[in-house]
This record gives C-alpha cells, sequence and structure tokens, in this order.
C-alpha cells in the first residue's frame, strides 16, 4: 500500500496514554530508596556503588520519560497536520471553481 | 572510600540495603506498568494509523518499549544487589561482632583499628623477681589471718 490509513482521535488518544506513561515515569525517582544506603554501611564499596548507581536510575528513568514525551508530542503534531491538511484540501475542493 | 574500623563496621545498618531493595522493586513495578500502558497504546493504534509515518513510529515506540524493558531490569538488578549485600554484610557484622564480644568476655580489648591488648597479666607472670615478693605478699596475708 502507497498510501496511508488514520484516524486522528486514535493518535490523540495514543498520545494522551503516552503522556500518562511519561508523567509516571518522570515521578520515579530511584534515587530516594537508595538515599540511606551510603549512610548505613560507611566504608564499603557497597556505599559509593549505590549513590553512583542512584544518579544512574534517576538519570535512565528521566531519559526514557523524555523520550516518550517526543513520542506523545510527535504523535499529537501528526493527528494536528493531518487535521489541517484534510481541512485545506477540503476548503480547496470546495472552492474550486468559484466559491458556491 | 574511608578506612573500615571495628566501630564502624558494628555500627552498620545491613537491614538499609533491604528496605532499598524493597523500594527499588516498586520502582521496577512502576516502569512496567508504564511501559505496558504505553506498549498498549500502540497496540490500539494498529488498524487504524497506517503508512509510512505509522511504520516509523512503530519502530520508534518499539526500542523505547525496550528501553522500559532493559531499565526495569537493570532496576531489578540493582535490587537483588542490595538484598545480596544486606545478606552478607549483616552475616559479616555479626560475626564481627560475635569475636569481639568473646574477646572481650575473655579479657582481651579490641581497639577501633582491629588491635588486641590482652589482658594484664600478674607480676609473678611477668617477672622473676616479683615471684619472691608475691610469696612474701602472701605469707604476710596468711600470718594476719593467723594472728
Amino acid at each position: 500500500m502507497s498510501g496511508f490509513d488514520v484516524v486522528t482521535d486514535a493518535l490523540v488518544d495514543f498520545a494522551g496514554a503516552v503522556d500518562g506513561a511519561t508523567a509516571e515515569l518522570g515521578s520515579l525517582d530511584p534515587a530516594t530508596p537508595m538515599a540511606e544506603v551510603p549512610g548505613a554501611v560507611p566504608g564499603t564499596a557497597t556505599a559509593a556503588a549505590a549513590g553512583d548507581l542512584a544518579i544512574r536510575l534517576t538519570v535512565a528513568c528521566q531519559a526514557l520519560a523524555e523520550t516518550l514525551a517526543e513520542v506523545a508530542g510527535a504523535a499529537r503534531g501528526n493527528a494536528s497536520t493531518y487535521g489541517s491538511s484534510d481541512g485545506r484540501v477540503s476548503q480547496h475542493l470546495t472552492t474550486v471553481g468559484g466559491a458556491p | 572510600m574511608t578506612i573500615l574500623t571495628v566501630e564502624s563496621v558494628i555500627a552498620w545498618r545491613p537491614e538499609a540495603l533491604g528496605t532499598a531493595a524493597d523500594g527499588l522493586d516498586g520502582v521496577a513495578t512502576d516502569i512496567d506498568a508504564a511501559r505496558r500502558r504505553v506498549s498498549g497504546a500502540a497496540d490500539s493504534l494498529g488498524g487504524v494509523w497506517n503508512g509510512p509515518a505509522a511504520d516509523a513510529a512503530s519502530g520508534r515506540i518499539s526500542r523505547d518499549v525496550r528501553s522500559a524493558t532493559q531499565l526495569a531490569e537493570a532496576v531489578r538488578s540493582a535490587r537483588d544487589a542490595l538484598r545480596t549485600g544486606s545478606t552478607g554484610l549483616g552475616s559479616a557484622r555479626t560475626t564481627l561482632v560475635g569475636i569481639v564480644n568473646d574477646a572481650s568476655g575473655r579479657g582481651f580489648r579490641v581497639g577501633p583499628d582491629g588491635s588486641v591488648t590482652p589482658p594484664p597479666v600478674p607480676p609473678v607472670m611477668s617477672s622473676p623477681e616479683a615471684a619472691d615478693e608475691a610469696a612474701a605478699q602472701f605469707d604476710r596475708q596468711v600470718r594476719a589471718v593467723e594472728l
């Protein structure tokens, strides 16, 4: 198939669902449960590694949330583009040869 | 990393690692929930969005879903490491506390750096000339009792 099919409302719904997942991921903070580890076992390699890992996991959650936010934005943008293009074509067709 | 001392090891709270592990378990569960939400939403687009843009979006979403899966796995790996660490460090602490208590019970003093000082021995055991004085002192005590 060379053309395309699209239900723009479905794209908007998809964007909304991804927005929800983005908010969930963005609110995750792996650093909080790990915050006590360095102080609980001071002087160990575990303490140092836990501090580093907490930062890495938090950054990874934020990065994934940002990536998904882009996907949601793209889906919403596509829905808008499809809709406005369809509107322009429709208007063009109805005015071809002069307004009725 | 600071230098470990007997005092610092005894002050460890390995159970905090278990608590942290439980917290990470919740984080992994939340990541899975978000992943399922995205995956389900993507599935719902099948049949209502087709074409080159839809194909590109599908590939992108698949990669993001895989990333979410890998992130949840990484968090669970950290959770498991913390649980293992809680057990291992807790065992090491328990062993050390037992050794220190045993030594203290026998009169030894264990220093913060792990050095062990034996209990003081009677002078009679450390210098031969003290033996005569010890014997004289004993005799004086016996006579005091007899008088």
